[in-house]
Order: structure tokens, then sequence, then C-alpha cells
């Protein structure tokens, strides 16, 4: 009996039915080796807990910085699309102001079809600080002769005092030099418009020796009055801002806005032949 | 002689173009330094009284030119200025940057205040004292700030000319 127990291919035979035993006994769900499942489950399940835990946290860490890394490169590209497109609007914007621009100056050119209107660029400002001078970029190459009337779509800006070859100088409304003859819009009453030093500063100009039976307020829009031979009948001038008194004097003078802003002058309209000259043709 | 000449010419070109354009953009108050003031200045500071007067004359002309009216009331202005500061600057240690200043402040405002007196004044204009506190003052006030950076490129120049002049008469 103890030689078949020490048998190897017993000790052998022994030990794979019992392995067959057991997996008949823990073959289906119920089967009764949960005993031996928590010898083994029991002890290690804290520890799986705990690595579970240290692997996710680590596993976020590594994303996290992996999400960082994501979103600061998603980030670059999309600050270089945003740039690009707020410059695509500039530019956008920049041709739409240049259409409307363009509309006026077109409609402004179709009003005064009797006169060659040309497009000049201001290329120089008055050097000293007396005077509303600048230097426009067409000359007599360009037909432009003096007292050539300069305007804008939105307004009077002066007349041509000097012609060069390729460069022309312009008096503006504000210069203390410059006068005008205008009339009122509403009113239809004849005054003369003039720079003055003064105002020049604040790009204003003034309209003196008005009549006491004039009715001109505040707001009232001015416009050339054709007389006089230079500036052609009707171009805009700019609007009253305030009708004083003076001292001592039956007469007034009021301040006027002009319609162009002097400051921020660049682009002008250059109005070839005067009015004098299509009188006599 | 015609190198000296042409730097003349470059100068008053450079001078005059800037004034023109770029000098126009620092405005304060509506008011704008001059250039050619300051430029005179310098010259006057750093050359005898002739050649001076001459170099005075011509940026006064060049802002007459650049004005547009009557020629020569500029020129007039800054010739004498510039010969005046060239006889007394011998006597001054003119590197110093209190000297450029208080001589261009002083420059702008006689030229300045004498333009207004025979442009205004001739013709009835009586704010005489509200263009000297508005725009004269302003104006010295600016061109003494301006004057500051100009006088060690122009001594430059003169004296890369006179070196070549007194090589020249070397040889």
């Amino acid at each position: 009996m103890l030689r078949l127990l020490t048998n190897k291919i017993f000790i052998l035979v022994s030990f794979i039915v019992l392995i067959f035993v057991l997996i008949l006994a823990t073959s289906g769900e119920t089967g009764g080796a949960n005993v031996v499942r928590n010898v083994l489950s029991v002890p290690l399940s804290p520890l799986q807990r705990a690595f579970t835990l240290v692997i996710d946290k680590v596993d976020g860490l590594v994303s996290h910085f992996r999400n960082v890394r994501d979103t600061q490169q998603e980030n670059l590209s999309l600050i270089i699309r945003v740039n690009e497109l707020e410059q695509q609007l500039s530019e956008l914007e920049e041709l739409q102001k240049k259409n409307i621009e363009l509309r006026d100056a077109l409609a402004f050119r179709d009003l005064y079809d009797d006169y060659k209107v040309i497009g000049g660029n201001i290329i120089a400002k008055d050097p000293g600080n007396w005077f509303e001078v600048f230097t426009i970029d067409q000359g007599a190459q360009s037909g432009v002769q003096v007292d050539a009337t300069i305007a804008t779509p939105y307004g009077l800006v002066g007349r041509v005092s000097r012609v060069d070859a390729f460069t022309s100088r312009v008096v503006a409304l504000i210069d203390m030099d410059s006068r005008v003859s205008v009339r009122v819009a509403r009113t239809r009453d004849l005054l003369v418009l003039r720079g003055d030093v003064k105002l020049r500063l604040e790009g204003l100009c003034r309209v003196d020796y008005i009549p006491p039976n004039s009715d001109i307020q505040p707001g009232d829009v001015l416009e050339t009055s054709g007389l006089g031979g230079i500036y052609p009948k009707g171009i805009r001038i700019g609007t009253v801002e305030n009708v004083l008194s003076n001292e001592g004097q039956y007469d007034s003078y009021a301040i006027v806005r002009p319609s162009v802003d002097f400051k921020r002058l660049e682009e002008v309209l250059v109005m070839i032949g005067t009015t004098k000259e299509i009188g006599e043709n | 002689m015609k190198q000296r000449i042409l730097a003349g010419a470059l100068l008053l070109y450079a001078i005059t173009f800037l004034q023109g354009s770029i000098v126009g953009v620092f405005e304060i108050m509506s008011v704008h330094p001059v250039l050619p003031i300051c430029m005179t200045v310098v010259v006057a500071l750093l050359r005898p009284p002739a050649e001076s007067a001459i170099m005075g004359f011509i940026f006064g002309l060049s802002m007459d030119f650049l004005i547009g009216r009557a020629l020569g009331w500029y020129a007039l202005l800054y010739m004498g200025v510039a010969t005046l500061i060239a006889m007394i600057s011998d006597k001054l240690y003119r590197e110093r940057f209190v000297i450029r200043m208080v001589f261009t402040f002083v420059a702008t405002m006689v030229i300045e205040i004498c333009y207004a007196l025979g442009l205004f004044l001739l013709r009835g204009y009586e704010h005489i004292p509200w263009m000297i506190g508005v725009i004269i003052l302003p104006e010295a006030i600016m061109n003494s700030l301006l004057v500051m950076p100009l006088l060690h490129p122009v001594k430059q120049l003169y004296h890369a000319l006179d070196t070549r002049d007194r090589a020249r008469n070397r040889i």
C-alpha cells in the first residue's frame, strides 16, 4: 500500500483527478469554491485598488500635460487665423470706405460735368504755423491752372495759388488770405467767408459783415455763390456754428465749421476750368 | 568747394522734404516745429559768420518757397539771426546742449515775432500777444527740443568737408 502511495504515476493521476473534481465543483456561477477565491481576493483587492488609483492619477497627469500641449498648439493656430481674419476684415472695411468715397467723387463729377475733374493727393503741408497751404501732386502737366477750385465730394477745400510742372500749391478755405463769396442755403443771403488766424487752429473760419436784417442761424448750411468767377456755384462749404454781434457795430459775424476736416485731408478733387472760362466759351 | 556746395544742397533738400512731410506730424495744439530754424542755429554755431549768413539765407528762402507767398521775409530774418549767432558763438562752449536750446528758443522767438509783426500788424491785426502765446512760444519750445540731436551729425559733416579741403590744399 505504501509502495502504491509513493508511486509517482499514482500521485500524478490522483492530482489530475483532483483537478477535474475542482473543475466540476467550481464550474457553475454558484460553485462552492468562493472560499478559495476569497483567500486570494480579499488580501489582493486593496492592493489592486491602490495600484489602480495610482495608475489613474499618473494617467490623468500625463493626459493633462498632453491636453495642455494640444491646447497650446490649437490656441496658436487659432490666434494666427484670427489675425488673418482681422486683417482681411480691415482690408474689406478699407475697400468699402474707398468704394463709398469713389462713388461720392463720381457723383460730384457728374454734378459738375462742365469741369474736368481730376484727383490729387496732398504731398506736403504748410511748413510754418501761420498759413493753411499745402501741395498736391497735380501740376501744369495735368492741365491745372491758377485759381482752379479744389474740393472734395463733401465740400470746398480752397483754390490753387501757384502751379508748377508737377505740383500745385493750394490755399485752403481757412487760410487767413482766403475769401469766398457764399450764400446761405436756407435764406439765400449773400455773404463773404474768410479765414482767421485764431480760428484756423481749430479748423474754423468766419463770415463777416452779416447785416442786421439777415436771418442766419446756427446750423445753416453755406455754399458757394458762384460770384467772383473762381468757385463754381453750389459747392457746400460748411455749417454755421455761432452767430455773434460785433461790439458797437450794427453787423454781426458768424463762426463757420467747414464740411472738410483739414487736419485729416489726404485726397482732393481738382476742377480744371473756371466759371469765367465757361462763360466765355 | 563743389563738394561743400553739393553737401549744402543735399542738406537743404533733406530739410525741406522733412519739414513739408514728416515734421508736420509732430503737432501739439496745432503748432509744429520748424526744422529750418533749428538747422540755421546749428550751422551758425559751427561756422563763421559769412558762411552762416549764406546758409541762413538759403534756409529762409526755402521756407519762403514752401509757404508760397512773397519771397524774402524769412530769408532776411534767417540770415540776420544766423549772422548774429555766428558772431557771438566763438565765445561760448557750443557743445553744451543748453547753449543750443537757448539760442534756438531766442532765434525762433525773434524770427517769428518779426514775421508776425511784418505780416499781421501791417494788415491791422491786433492779436499779437495771442499769437506770441499760442503759436510762437510753443513753436520755440518745440524747436529748442528738436535742435538737440542735430548738432553732432552736422558737425561730422562739416568736419569731413574741412578734412577733405585741408588734404586737397596740402596737395
